[in-house]
Formats: C-alpha cells, structure tokens, sequence
C-alpha cells in the first residue's frame, strides 16, 4: 500500500520544491537587481550555520504538517487497504517511514537551496561552532516531533480531520505562551507538562538558539536534553499512532 | 475429516453500547456456494460482514474463513467489495490496478484489463470522476483481478444500471462455478434469487432463516387461478388445512400452500377458472412471509 504514499508524498514535495525555488528565484533577483533605495546587502558577510537549519527546520515543519495526519486521511479507504494480504502495522509503517523520508528531503532541498543561494558572488561565509552539531540534530528532530504529534492524535479518529495541521500551530503557540507566564497552581503545572508534547516549543527553542539568546524555555532539560526528549517523543508518538490506527473499528 | 465452513459466524454478537446491530448469528457457509444475506436496512447485514473481515470486535461469539480467525493473510485469497467508495479519488484507474497488481500476489493483470473493458472504465479518468456506478464497478474488478476463493461483497450492483447488474451476477456465478465462495448483500430479491443458491434473511440483528433457496421455493406452491369475470366467493372451497394464504389481483386469485396432491384444483373446478397453474413460491414471497411472520 506504500505505493498511495509515495505519489501523495512525491506530489507534495513537487509543489513544496517548486514553491522554494520560486522564493529562492525572486530573492536572488532582488539581490542582483536590487530596487533602488533598497538595503540589501550580499557582500560577503558571515552566515550561521544555524540559522540555514533555523531556516530548513521552519520549512520542514511546514511539509511535517502537511503529511502529518497520514492515517486519519486514509481513513475513508481502510474497506480497501485492510482487505490486502498487508498487515495493519507494516501499512502504517511504510506510510510513516515514506513520509519523514519526504520531511528530510525538504529539508535537504531546503538546505541544498540556501547554500546555493549563498555561493551566488560575492559569496557570504557559513560559519560553523561546537553547537552546530546538535543544532542541526534538533532542526531535524522539530518537524519529526510535528509530524509524530499530529498522527497520534489524529491517528485514532474515525471521521477525516484535515486540518489538523493547521489547527496544530495557533495551538501550540499558545499552549507555549500559557506555559511560560505565571499562571496560578494547578493551571502553571499543568501547562507546564503539556508543553513538553507541544513541538512548537521545541522551534522556539531553537530560535533562541540561534539567536544566541540564554534560553528562556518553559521545556526541562538543557538543548541537547531536550531534542534527545523531542526525539523520543517522536518515536513513541508513531509507536502509538500506528497501534491506535490497527484497533480502530470501522 | 470435516472440512470447515469457508465462511463461518458462531454465536456472532456485536453490541455498540445498548444497542445489538447483530444478535447471536450463526451462520455457516460452505465451499463453492453463494449465499445472498436479505434484510431491510438496519436488519445488520454490514456489521456482520464488517465483523467478519476484522473492521469490528465481536463482543462475543467468533467469525473465521476456512476454519481460522481472519489475519491478513487471509486476504490473499478474499477480496471484499464494500457497500460505500473506500478507493482513492486521486488515483486513476489505472493506479488503482497498480496498487491491486503491488498489493495482491494473486492479482491478474490480463484478468483486470479484461473486466476493466466489461465495464468501458477509462484508465486514465480519476477515481473521483468516476460516477458511482463506475466506482462500484471499479472495485469488482479489483476484487476479481486478485483471483480470490472467497468473496464478499456488500450491495455490489449499488449504482449500477441494470445490464451492469446483470454483468456482476455472472460474474459472481462464474467465481462459484470456478468454486469460489461467495456472500453479498442486497436489497434486491430479484438478484439473491436469480445468482444465490443459499439465502439468509436478516432483521433486527437477528438470523431469520438460512437455507438453499430451491429448497425453500419447493416447500410451497402458489396454485394462480384465473377466471374470466369477477372472482366468486371460494371460502368454502379454501377452507383446508393446506391453504395458508389466499391474495386477489383482478381476476386472479393466488393461493398459497403447503403441498399440492391436486385437492385444490378439484375444489376450484366448479367454479369454472379459465385456467389453473401451479407454481414455485418466489423468493419476494419467501422474504415477505418470513419477514412478517417473526415481527
């Protein structure tokens, strides 16, 4: 059944490329022709490796929500996927590994884009530091985590919600909010936890990261504490995607 | 030794909170039979075959094909059609028999073009602009393509036109006589009794009846006696023990009964009919005696 996966995914990275270079395409013009009056600089200046993953992870993220109800959007066809000599648990399996193979090409293409854009001379320099390392692990683990999220709590539901991966992040951005003010016992706890499942969180975050800015992150654990812990959240989020999705009844 | 029933329901019960869509089915169906499963809408027909194919739980009781609990790898040789379109509406049809062709180890491709040409299904159209019929017609062929043993259809002519009907008749007949095992639903009784030798009646979640359905046309006869003016009063000449229906339609009187030795044509012929035939019971009678009778 992967082969429904593959063309759904290959359709949606077409667009999802087409879109970046068409971006990439208009900004390169704008630099080599810039408008007058217009500051735009490409003269050589340093570029942080971070902030082309800050960048890349963004674009991931989008493509996680566009993929991430997987199995609640093949919900109307279980009559014809679960009548194949396949089962339940290597459908959505194959359906979960096509669709972070599809995240990480866009966020290769992504990265792949940039870094072109920034060899156009004059060339601007990417530096790198200690942290580069996890950061680029945790630009790759936030849209994983996204997408990880929106199957589990989809996963399960009989009737298609499509929008789950839009409604995901006005959510998350205010579950963050609500969990990094001073709400009053229990209200403060209990935000508290339910932003460790909120990936929005784990993208601020990062911004912060990047930024250079001391984290003032409402999650536990240090940076790298916290994209192992986005990591496993993934994981155990697909784990329990596809066991809610083989018990369904229909 | 025995061999089990291709399709079997024991002591089937499913329950959605208090309300029992199948109570207690029992129901046995063996090789190269097709058995047409009857019942108003709601009687539980596609929650028993929901059951049988693993979309649902039993809540007590057990379903099996060919004596083993279903896992996928019984649908290697059972191919399902279901009542509502469960394809993808962004494939073509041609896909679609890529999928079947990548999913099933039985699938037939000679088989697939073959059916798709039946049916005049264009491989490039989209599923979604298929017309309903067109998409019901779509899945039969998948189904078939994969060469299954067993096959269970749900309203398969939903949406059809009546030649089409007819085609998916035929070719439920073909896949018994090649001795495969088939069970659909319908609401048409004129399609269980023209391609089922086996009928089961449902309603209200309950078994009513199973049985083959020459067996059950033969166990009364409708004795049609036409006369050539208005029907005369025949009470008398009915009153018998063998008689258990009489209905009129304009000059004809019907009469139904348990066994025909000759005594009710005897007992009409003074009142002069213009003809007398004695025929089979059809299965509408069947359906509507049984239905009636257990409300």
């Amino acid at each position: 059944m992967y082969y429904v996966e593959v063309l759904f995914a290959r359709s949606r990275l077409f667009w999802f490329t087409a879109i970046v270079l068409l971006a990439a395409a208009i900004f390169s013009y704008f630099v080599t022709f810039p408008p007058p009056h217009a500051h735009i600089r490409n003269d050589g200046q340093d570029v942080p490796f971070d902030g082309i993953m800050l960048f890349a992870g963004f674009f991931a993220m989008i493509m996680a929500s566009i993929l991430g109800a997987t199995l609640n959007r093949d919900g109307s066809h279980l009559a014809y996927m679960w009548t194949k000599p396949i089962s339940r648990e290597r459908i959505a399996l194959s359906y979960i590994i096509i669709d972070i193979l599809t995240i990480l090409a866009s966020f290769a293409i992504v990265v792949a884009i940039c870094l072109i854009e920034l060899a156009i001379p004059p060339q601007n320099h990417v530096t790198y530091d200690a942290q580069s390392g996890i950061f680029f692990a945790r630009a790759l683990v936030a849209p994983l985590m996204l997408y990880g999220i929106i199957e589990v709590t989809t996963s399960w539901l009989p009737t298609r919600l499509a929008a789950a991966g839009g409604i995901i992040w006005p959510i998350g951005l205010a579950v963050e909010f609500l969990a990094s003010i001073n709400l009053p016992f229990p209200l403060a706890q209990i935000f508290y936890v339910i932003n460790i499942f909120n990936p929005i969180a784990y993208t601020s975050g990062m911004h912060g990261h990047a930024a250079g800015v001391a984290a003032d992150s409402p999650l536990p654990l240090d940076f790298t504490g916290q994209t192992v812990l986005a990591f496993c959240i993934f994981v155990a989020s697909c784990i329990i995607a596809t066991y809610n999705w083989k018990r369904m009844q229909v | 030794m025995n061999q089990p029933p291709v399709i079997a329901f024991d002591n089937l019960t499913k329950r959605y909170r208090n309300f029992e869509a199948v109570q207690d089915l029992t129901l046995h169906i063996e090789a190269g039979s097709i058995c047409g499963l009857l019942g108003p809408n709601g009687a539980g027909k596609t929650t028993a075959m929901k059951t049988l194919l693993g979309f649902l739980r039993p809540t007590s009781g057990s379903v099996a094909i060919n004596g083993a609990p279903v896992t996928s790898s019984t649908f290697e040789t059972l191919s399902y059609v279901p009542e509502t379109d469960a394809l993808f509406g962004e494939l073509t049809v041609a896909q679609h028999v890529e999928l079947n062709r990548r999913a099933q180890p039985r699938h037939d491709q000679a088989r697939a073009e073959e059916l798709l040409g039946v049916f005049g299904l264009d491989h490039r159209k989209r599923v979604k602009k298929l017309s309903k019929g067109q998409k019901t017609a779509l899945a039969l062929v998948l189904a078939l393509a994969s060469k299954p043993r067993v096959l269970v259809l749900d309203e398969p002519s939903s949406g059809l036109d009546p030649v089409f009907q007819r085609v998916v008749l035929d070719l439920m007949i073909d896949a018994a006589a090649e001795g495969g095992t088939v069970l659909f639903s319908s609401h048409q009784v004129g399609q269980v009794e023209r391609a089922a030798d086996h009928v089961a009646i449902m309603r209200g979640g309950r078994l009513l009846l199973y049985n083959n359905v020459d067996s059950l046309k033969g166990q009364e006869k409708i004795i049609e006696a036409t006369f050539a003016s208005a029907i005369p009063d025949l009470n008398g000449a009915l009153r018998v023990e063998v008689v258990r229906r009489v209905e009129q339609a304009g000059n004809m009187v019907r009469i139904s009964v348990k066994h025909d030795d000759g005594e009710i044509a005897q007992r009409l012929a003074p009142y002069n009919p213009t003809s007398i035939r004695v025929v089979d019971r059809n299965l509408e009678d069947i359906f509507l005696d049984v239905v009636s009778e257990k409300s």
